[in-house]
Formats: C-alpha cells, sequence, structure tokens
C-alpha cells in the first residue's frame, strides 16, 4: 500500500518477529496511556524516541507527523487550562488558567507523543498485510481478518477508481465550493464507485469460492521466533511491569 | 472525530474497549460469509472518504460517512468501522490502538442504531420519503457520533467540559453536509442499484 510510510526499512526493530512487535507494542501504549505521573509519561517519551533512532525512521516524516498530531493538541493548550480549578497561574481578561490545569495538559501533550513514537517504532514499521497475519496468528476472529485482507486489495482498487472519476468531473470543470451541488456530486461520486466495485467484487469472491477459497489466505513465509525475540519480549514485558510498579509506588507515598 | 491517544481516562478506554468487544462479537456473528466482500469494500470506502475534503467555508471537513456504512450494512457497520479506524489508526496516527475501542464504539452504534430505526424506510416508493431518511440517517449518527465522543471526553473529567462543548457545536454543519451527502448516494443507489439497499425487494446477492 502507498500509505505505508515506515514499513519499508531495515533495522533491528524491522528485523524483530513481528507477532512479538506487535505484543510489546500493545503492552507499552496501553501502559503510557492508563499512567497519570508526569515523570513516567517523560520516560514513556523517551523511550519513544529511543524506539524511533533505532528503528531509523525518516526523520523529516516522523516530525511531520507529530506536527500533524500536535496541531490538535494546540486546542487543548487553548481550552484546558482555563478550564480546571486551582492555584492562579496568570489571568486573561475574564478567564483563569491555573497551575494544575497546566499541569494536566503537558502531561496529555507528553503522554499523546509518547504513544505516537511507540507506535511508529513498534507497529508502522510493519507492512499492513503483515499486521493482518499477526491478528490471524494471534487468534483475532477470522471473520474480520478476512475483512482487513479483503479491504487493503478493494482500497487500492478503489482508490484507483476514484482518481479516474475524479479526473473526469474535472475535465467536465467540476470544482469543489461550499454549496448543494458539489455535496450532491460527492454523493454520486462515492456510490457510483460503490456500485462499479462492488459488481467487481462479486466477481472476484465467486471466482475464488469456485477456486476453493475457504476463508484462509495460505502464507509463502511463516513467522519465526528466534532468540533475539525472545530477549525482546521479555524486555517489553519487564518494561511494563516497571512502568506500572513505579506508577503504584509514586501514587502510594 | 478520533479522540487522540493520552486524552481519556482509564475507565473510559477500558469500558469502550469492552463496549466494542461485544458488539464485534455480535456483528461477527450475524455476519454471513457471503457478506464479507461488501462489508470490506464499503471498510475500503469509508477509509476512502476520511481522505476526501469537502470545502466548508473557509475551511475543509473530511468526509466521514458512517450514517452510510450503518444503512447499507446493518450490525455488519460496526465491523468495517473497526478495520477501517484500525487502518486510520496505523498508517496515519489517526486515534491508534488505545483509542480504537471507545471511537469504534463511538462511531458504530449511531450508525447501527439510526439504520435500524429509519432503514426500512430507504426502499420505501416515495423518492421525498426515502431521501428524507436518508438525511436523517446521515445527519443523525455523526451527530450522535459527536454526542458520544464528547461525553467519553466529559467522563474522563469535569474539566473536559468546554473541549467537549466546542466539539460538539463544531460538528454541527458537518453533520449537515453528511447527512446531504447520505441522501445523494441514498438516492443514487435506488435509481442505480435498488438491490444494494436494505429491504429491498430483490436484494442482490453479494
Amino acid at each position: 500500500m502507498h500509505f505505508e510510510t515506515f514499513a519499508l526499512g531495515d533495522s533491528f526493530i524491522h528485523r524483530i518477529d513481528p507477532r512479538i512487535r506487535f505484543v510489546c507494542a500493545l503492552l507499552l501504549v496501553f501502559t503510557l496511556a492508563l499512567i497519570q505521573n508526569f515523570w513516567l509519561a517523560a520516560a514513556g517519551l523517551f523511550l519513544g524516541a529511543i524506539l524511533t533512532i533505532m528503528a531509523a525512521l525518516p526523520m523529516f516524516k516522523v516530525v511531520g507527523r507529530l506536527a500533524a498530531l500536535n496541531g490538535f493538541m494546540l486546542i487543548v493548550w487553548v481550552l484546558l487550562p482555563f478550564s480546571v480549578p486551582g492555584e492562579v497561574l496568570f489571568r486573561l481578561g475574564p478567564f483563569v488558567a491555573t497551575w494544575q490545569g497546566f499541569c494536566l495538559t503537558l502531561l496529555i501533550t507528553v503522554k499523546s507523543n509518547a504513544i505516537i513514537l511507540t507506535s511508529l517504532a513498534l507497529v508502522c514499521t510493519m507492512r499492513v498485510i503483515t499486521l493482518a497475519r499477526v491478528l490471524e496468528a494471534l487468534h483475532f476472529p477470522g471473520k474480520i481478518c478476512q475483512i482487513l485482507f479483503f479491504s487493503l486489495r478493494y482500497f487500492q482498487v478503489i482508490h484507483s477508481e476514484y482518481h479516474r472519476l475524479y479526473e473526469a468531473m474535472t475535465v467536465r470543470a467540476f470544482s469543489p465550493r461550499t454549496n448543494l451541488h458539489t455535496f450532491k456530486t460527492y454523493g454520486y461520486l462515492i456510490s457510483m464507485l460503490l456500485v462499479r466495485s462492488l459488481n467487481r467484487g462479486q466477481r472476484v469472491y465467486e471466482a475464488m469460492l469456485c477456486r476453493g477459497y475457504s476463508g484462509h489466505f495460505p502464507a509463502l513465509r511463516q513467522f519465526q521466533i528466534k532468540h533475539s525475540d525472545i530477549v525482546v519480549l521479555f524486555f517489553g514485558t519487564a518494561l511494563t511491569i516497571a512502568f506500572w510498579a513505579l506508577e503504584f509506588y509514586c501514587k502510594g507515598q | 472525530m478520533h479522540i487522540s491517544e493520552g486524552v481519556l481516562s482509564a475507565p473510559v478506554l477500558v469500558g469502550g474497549a469492552a463496549l466494542t468487544a461485544t458488539c464485534l462479537v455480535i456483528s461477527t456473528r450475524k455476519l454471513q460469509s457471503q457478506d464479507i466482500p461488501k462489508t470490506a469494500l464499503l471498510c475500503a470506502v469509508f477509509f476512502l472518504a476520511s481522505l476526501l475534503r469537502v470545502p466548508l467555508g473557509p475551511g475543509s471537513a473530511h468526509l466521514v460517512l458512517c450514517g452510510l456504512m450503518g444503512a447499507l450494512l446493518g450490525w455488519g457497520a460496526f465491523i468495517s468501522i473497526f478495520v477501517a479506524l484500525l487502518l486510520q489508526g496505523i498508517l496515519f496516527q489517526f486515534g491508534g490502538l488505545t483509542t480504537l475501542g471507545i471511537n469504534t464504539f463511538n462511531m458504530g452504534a449511531p450508525a447501527v442504531l439510526c439504520a435500524a430505526l429509519l432503514g426500512r424506510l430507504l426502499a420505501g416508493k416515495s423518492h421525498v420519503l426515502a431521501s428524507t431518511a436518508a438525511f436523517c440517517i446521515g445527519f443523525g449518527s455523526l451527530l450522535l457520533a459527536a454526542l458520544l465522543t464528547a461525553v467519553s471526553l466529559y467522563l474522563s473529567g469535569s474539566h473536559f467540559l468546554t473541549i467537549a462543548q466546542t466539539l460538539l457545536v463544531a460538528h454541527l454543519p458537518i453533520a449537515v453536509i453528511e447527512g446531504v451527502i447520505t441522501a445523494a448516494c441514498v438516492y443514487f443507489l435506488r435509481k442505480v442499484k435498488p438491490g444494494m439497499l436494505p429491504y429491498a425487494k430483490e436484494r442482490v446477492q453479494v
């Protein structure tokens, strides 16, 4: 898929068994999402940065993704410091920014960035088709995996079909504006895409059934766990336990 | 519409994941294997729609189409929204793994609900009635989705109230656009391929 910006690299992280990588990513991102201690979140951000460097991701693109996320965070920065009651930090007309609000906003920003960096390094470094296989290997419901496989294929078909139709619209002097005509045209465009691709999808599916498709795609390459993968899994679990232990320890104090 | 990672509190994240898991189990049970291509196809359309930008005044908004998903798939909409959000999270970091549960529920539940209430009218005789119903499905499911998102923010802490209100108000015009586009889609499908709509007399076997 041409949106897989980070999948086609070669690094230590890219070589870890995808199943292990996915499980470690799940453990770490859920831990980072649930912890409330600021210093632990900052440690998570540091961990995410190290993982990103280890995965040798194109820095320019990573910064682009982070910028998009922090664009949304800007709204939070404008609104949240003023809505938490507490010690007054500064006043802006009738609005009062509080120290507690500031801390909370900072915590949220650090946590989001930490999670994004971790999942960029661990999950986005595999191709989506590999992820579908990982989900299958982890006994995710078969029908959902099949839909993931099929929709990856259909997306490419629909995307090229969309470009063809949109070009035809542009040739006929269509330029999108905020009016009823534009919305109607978009509606017709989407349903035309549906009608065309559904016919085609149905023919392909029937042809697959004729050739013995039974809901499973055989793979040429099977996943294999190496010694280094077990070490990675151990480290991932140990980190998760350490994060939780420190979180509860700090809360207890 | 997606809530970014790291914002919500633990009970909301866990509760959302549990609700989504339950709904996914129900919808996989209900999904027949011959409906898999259709569900996957609509999942791809849902994913594509999030890349389409519709001009809205000085800025632009992206389409969501959760109402259309619900209208065409019923319970299957849940699976296709789940898969599409997973893809968005992995490919573009919109939403993400930790918020996948709550985000899927926030968009999937209104889609299934609105379509279950009004879906029967889409295949009726009158074009006006069908288009109105389609508008209501598109408008209602997006607005409900925004409302659920706002509620899940509010449940994470009452200090999110201003952000939740802002979010809800910002989604009003988008909901109107969604309604119009859903109505146009249904109008077109009624003329070109009525069998795709639920409760149509001659259903296409897919």
